[in-house]
């Protein structure tokens, strides 16, 4: 994957994530993490080399197709990518609402998972007057509510204290348990050392798995 | 209920502000332009009906200066009341005759000195067509010279005219109309680029091209219809009191004003439409363009 005529950001890498897997994704900054997402997310487009989704030819996916795909996807962005002229439960519901789903429901059922998050004293507020900490667990709510099969983590846990990020990272656990496939991007090496999780290093264009678990391979 | 949100901040960016105002400044000049066109075509149809089924038969007085003989113009009044289609036969008596070309020759004619034609009226059933040719030719076997003058013929070139004003004017609102549209393509353009970054996002939780058509639609729609209804109001305050200063202003045909400047229901039904009208024009028009540029993206 490279930007234009810029240097080969990411190389020959050989991934797969197994189903209802967990894995963190670790590296340097600028290795090329968010840049690996937001191939899975479906945002761009590899420049060489195969990618597949859900056992599709990511290549092939025509645009019609990418909605159906993306719903399945929970992403929480690095920079939040939250709507300020929405509230923070509007927000939130926002997966929801785009899939076609009830307002009225939508907005319950965005407000019990922010209550869940620790934030059901914020759900009419703009999230541009939260802080740091707070906006990323509304994108975190965002990402998760629509139970996606596949979450993408982009460094989930960089503006909170430790104790929510245990938190939230067994909000994490909780969506995996119920067959949700998770990958998390973090750079907090107590946060890696308490969950027993494979970690995928991307360093130089190139992955590594630093911890291999038994069931969940890389090859 | 609460109102649902836009999920695009389309009302709060500049870049569609003064779209009402300019919508509303069309369908004002629409409206104008259309009630113009409905006012002509009532008052070419009413001129229409007046005159249709009326006939004048002109018999040339003879060229040495003396009178019709009477016994000519009786064999043409017979010929024309044994015409099939011809209700009523009225000769034009002198005086009458007199009365018409007084503005031209003054109160002092001497009908001796100058020969005038004999005019006859006549009347056709309403629906029959008579053919003037044929009829002119039967009645120059009578008398020499006699002509048949349709109303048509001389008011035709003032029909004519008039009914192409009234196509101008269907094609200058068809400009506006044209003019509209280009505005909300170049406005929702301007839209997507500046909600960019919101419309990504909006994709990235799996929204379709048509939710965000959604977003840009009924935006386009609330502001068309809602200027649309300004203008319009502006038009009809115009006409109402246009049409009352020209009615008083001539100090006649009050008539005219009273029913409705002779615009039908259904005129004044396709007036009063005319924000509804410009606002679908613009939800149309939006949404075509939203999934045609989202659409030509990978
Ligand atoms: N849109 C882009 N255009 C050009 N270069 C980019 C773009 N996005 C990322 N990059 C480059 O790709 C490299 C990897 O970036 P990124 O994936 O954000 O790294 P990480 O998330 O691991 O910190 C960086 O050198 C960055 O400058
Ligand atoms: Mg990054």
């Amino acid at each position: 994957m490279r930007f234009g005529t810029g240097p080969e950001i990411l190389g020959d890498i050989d991934l797969s994530l197994s189903p209802g897997g967990f894995y963190f994704l670790t590296g340097p900054s600028g290795a090329g993490k968010s840049t690996l997402m937001r191939l899975m997310y479906l945002a761009d487009r590899p420049t060489r080399g195969r990618a597949s989704l859900f056992g599709r030819d990511i290549s092939t996916i025509t645009r019609s197709e990418k909605p159906g795909l993306r719903r399945r996807i929970g992403v929480v962005f690095q920079d939040f990518r939250l709507l300020n002229h929405l509230s923070t439960v509007d927000n939130v519901a926002l997966p929801l609402r785009v899939a076609g789903g009830d307002d009225g429901t939508v907005r319950s059922y965005a407000a019990e998972l922010l209550r869940w998050v620790g934030l059901g004293q914020y759900l009419d507020v703009r999230p541009s007057t939260l802080s740091g900490g707070q906006q990323q667990r509304v994108a975190i709510a965002r990402a998760v509510i629509t139970r996606p099969a596949l979450l993408l983590a982009d460094e989930p846990t960089g503006n909170v204290d430790d104790a929510i990020a245990f938190r939230l990272l067994h909000l994490f656990e909780e969506l995996n348990r119920l067959g949700t496939t998770v990958m998390i991007a973090t750079h907090n090496q107590t946060l890696i050392d308490q969950f027993n999780y494979p970690v995928l290093h991307l360093e130089e264009g190139r992955l590594s798995q630093t911890r291999q678990s038994v069931d969940q391979g890389i090859s | 209920m609460a109102i649902r949100p836009y999920d695009l901040p389309l009302q709060a960016d500049g870049s569609s502000r003064f779209l009402p105002w300019f919508i509303g400044l069309m369908v004002y000049l629409a409206t104008l332009t259309l009630a113009l066109s409905l006012m002509l075509t009532s008052a070419i149809q009413r001129w229409d009906a007046g005159l249709q089924g009326s006939l004048t038969v002109q018999i040339p007085a003879p060229v040495d200066g003396s009178a019709l003989p009477p016994e000519r113009l009786a064999a043409v009044l017979s010929l024309l009341q044994r015409t099939a289609g011809i209700t009523s036969v009225a000769p034009m008596n002198l005086a009458a005759e007199h009365e018409l070309l007084r503005p031209w020759l003054g109160t002092s004619i001497d009908d001796t000195a100058l020969p005038l034609p004999t005019l006859v009226d006549i009347h056709t059933a309403l629906g029959s067509k008579i053919d003037t040719g044929k009829l002119e030719q039967s009645l120059a076997a009578v008398v020499p010279g006699t002509s048949v003058a349709t109303h048509d013929r001389w008011l035709g070139s003032l029909f004519r005219a008039a009914r192409l004003i009234v196509l101008a004017g269907e094609f200058a609102v068809g400009l506006i109309g044209a003019g509209a549209i280009l505005t909300i393509i170049f406005t929702t353009r301007t839209g997507l680029l500046i909600h960019h970054d919101v419309i990504e996002l909006l994709h990235l939780v799996g929204a379709q091209d048509s939710y965000v058509a959604r977003q840009f639609q009924s935006h386009a729609f609330r502001q068309a219809s809602g200027g649309g209804a300004f203008g319009m109001g502006l038009a009809l305050i115009t006409i109402v009191f246009g049409g009352l200063a020209a009615a008083f202003g001539q100090g006649g045909d009050e008539a005219m004003t009273f029913q409705g400047f002779g615009i039908t229901i259904i005129g004044w039904c396709a007036l009063l439409l005319m924000p509804v009208a410009a606002g679908v024009v613009a939800l149309v028009t939006a949404r075509v363009t939203v999934l045609s540029i989202l659409g030509r993206m990978s």
